[in-house]
């Protein structure tokens, strides 16, 4: 996708095409990566700010690695998206000493968890919605996020794998076992 | 592969969304911070924008720019042709093109670079040197010339004087510092009579299998090689006796004044 990107010989249509690109793929990703933080954030504002976070540092990351081939864009993105989730505990970890130690406990150690009570305005959501989330947070840890990126963003194994930086085989026996385990706690 | 139940939790998952206003506002913020690190980019703009790391100027590679491609060729080319054209000078000889560069600015630029007096007077004594060797080659080549006699005769006298000149300098700096060592002057003294009398040696041995008008120039250069060189020596011996005379002086005022401390004691 960006080859040569800004390269010398890259002419103003390049960059052009290069950022319409950009542009198709924030149009088509920017609600699931927002989904993606709110669930994890449970605050609506933060979510806003990092999704526009991730989205600035996938631009920063092809700029910085013109030579690079991104095989998936969206994998790209969610890889930076979990990353920047994870920042973002760890700084606010930093913020305040008294909720470090409830932090350590309840959110940065849990990473990975949906919806959990950060303080945050409550995210409005329908009841099965709300449901499913809780039936997802009861699956096994190892196996939640692969399960969620799988049915609810449709990425891909590999893709999946990309992001949580695991095997494609590994990956395919988390969904699975996740998707086991879900349905077991829907009583299907 | 999932059933209902999994598939109406998913759906209403994907219900959880930004509003248009936030989508839209989120695309604008985004189209800028595009914008602006292209800016940066490609126009080199040193505005600081945040999250954006930006290269300084310091370590911007000039770009080529073919208006300049001529001075900048005409300027190298004129430090090889320069560089070239004074390695060449160094083995001219006289009637050559390149003599005159060679005895007008790479000698004396050479010389500029001679700090210390002992220096100097080593570089004074290597260009006499160098012009006996021009003599020499002439020679080899049948090519001693009046004119390249006369050229040679004017360069030796003067690389005479500023030996003369360096020496004394060099003597006088030996001194003032105190660090007087006659062996060290005499040392450099000798160096510089044996290389003069070798250049003789080698002149007798050419001269045999020469020309007569050849052999002619040659002894005229010996004579100013000769002459030179008793005056340079006389020149010494008049140095040595001038600071035996102090040093005797300065042993006898001494004695005399320890003389005069030993009478007061008594």
């Amino acid at each position: 996708m960006c080859k040569d990107l800004l390269s010398p010989t890259s002419s103003s249509m390049e960059i052009n095409i290069i950022k319409n690109q950009f542009i198709e793929l924030h149009n088509k990703e920017s609600q699931a990566i927002f989904r993606f933080c709110v669930l994890r954030v449970s605050d609506r504002e933060t979510a806003l700010d990092l999704t526009q976070d991730i989205f600035m540092r996938y631009w920063d990351y092809i700029l910085k690695n013109k030579e690079k081939k991104i095989d998936s864009g969206r994998a790209l993105l969610f890889a930076i998206a979990r990353n920047c989730i994870i920042d973002w505990y760890r700084k606010k970890k930093n913020i305040s000493l008294e909720s470090l130690v409830e932090d350590s406990e309840n959110s940065f150690n849990k990473e990975g968890y949906f919806l959990q009570d950060n303080g945050g305005e409550k995210i409005e959501m329908e009841a099965e919605a709300e449901l499913f989330i809780k039936k997802i947070e009861e699956v096994d840890i190892k196996y939640r996020e692969a399960v969620y990126l799988r049915y609810v963003e449709e990425l891909t194994p590999k893709e999946i794998a990309e992001v949580l930086k695991e095997s494609v085989n590994v990956v395919s026996v988390h969904i699975n076992r996740g998707l086991n385990q879900l349905r077991e706690l829907l009583d299907i | 592969m999932t059933n209902n139940k999994i598939q109406k939790g998913i759906e209403s998952l994907k219900k959880i969304k930004m509003s248009s206003n936030e989508e839209s506002l989120l695309r604008e913020n985004l189209i800028n911070y595009v914008d602006k690190t292209l800016e940066i980019k490609t126009e080199d703009n040193v505005k600081t924008y945040k999250g954006m790391p930006i290269l300084s100027q310091y370590f911007k590679v000039p770009s080529f720019k073919p208006q300049f491609a001529f001075a900048t060729f005409s300027i190298l080319g004129l430090f090889i042709i320069g560089a070239g054209a004074v390695g060449a000078a160094k083995s001219s000889l006289p009637g050559d093109t390149l003599y005159l560069l060679k005895v007008k600015v790479v000698e004396p630029v050479e010389g500029l670079l001679m700090i210390t007096p002992v220096s100097k007077v080593n570089f004074e004594a290597k260009k006499i040197d160098n012009r006996l060797k021009e003599v020499e080659a002439l020679v080899k080549n049948n090519n001693l010339s009046k004119d390249n006699r006369e050229v040679v005769e004017k360069n030796l006298e003067k690389n005479f004087e500023d030996h003369a000149k360096a020496f004394d300098n060099f003597v006088k700096d030996k001194k003032d510092t105190e660090v007087k060592n006659s062996v060290g002057t005499t040392t450099e003294q000798t160096e510089f009579e044996n290389n003069i009398d070798q250049h003789s040696v080698i002149f007798d041995k050419i001269k045999e299998d020469i020309p007569e008008e050849q052999k002619e120039e040659v002894k005229k250069l010996e004579d100013v090689v000769h002459n030179k060189m008793n005056e340079f020596k006389e020149d010494r011996k008049d140095d040595e006796e001038r600071s035996s005379h102090k040093e005797n002086n300065r042993d006898r005022t001494k004695s005399e004044s320890r003389n005069q401390d030993e009478e007061s004691n008594n």
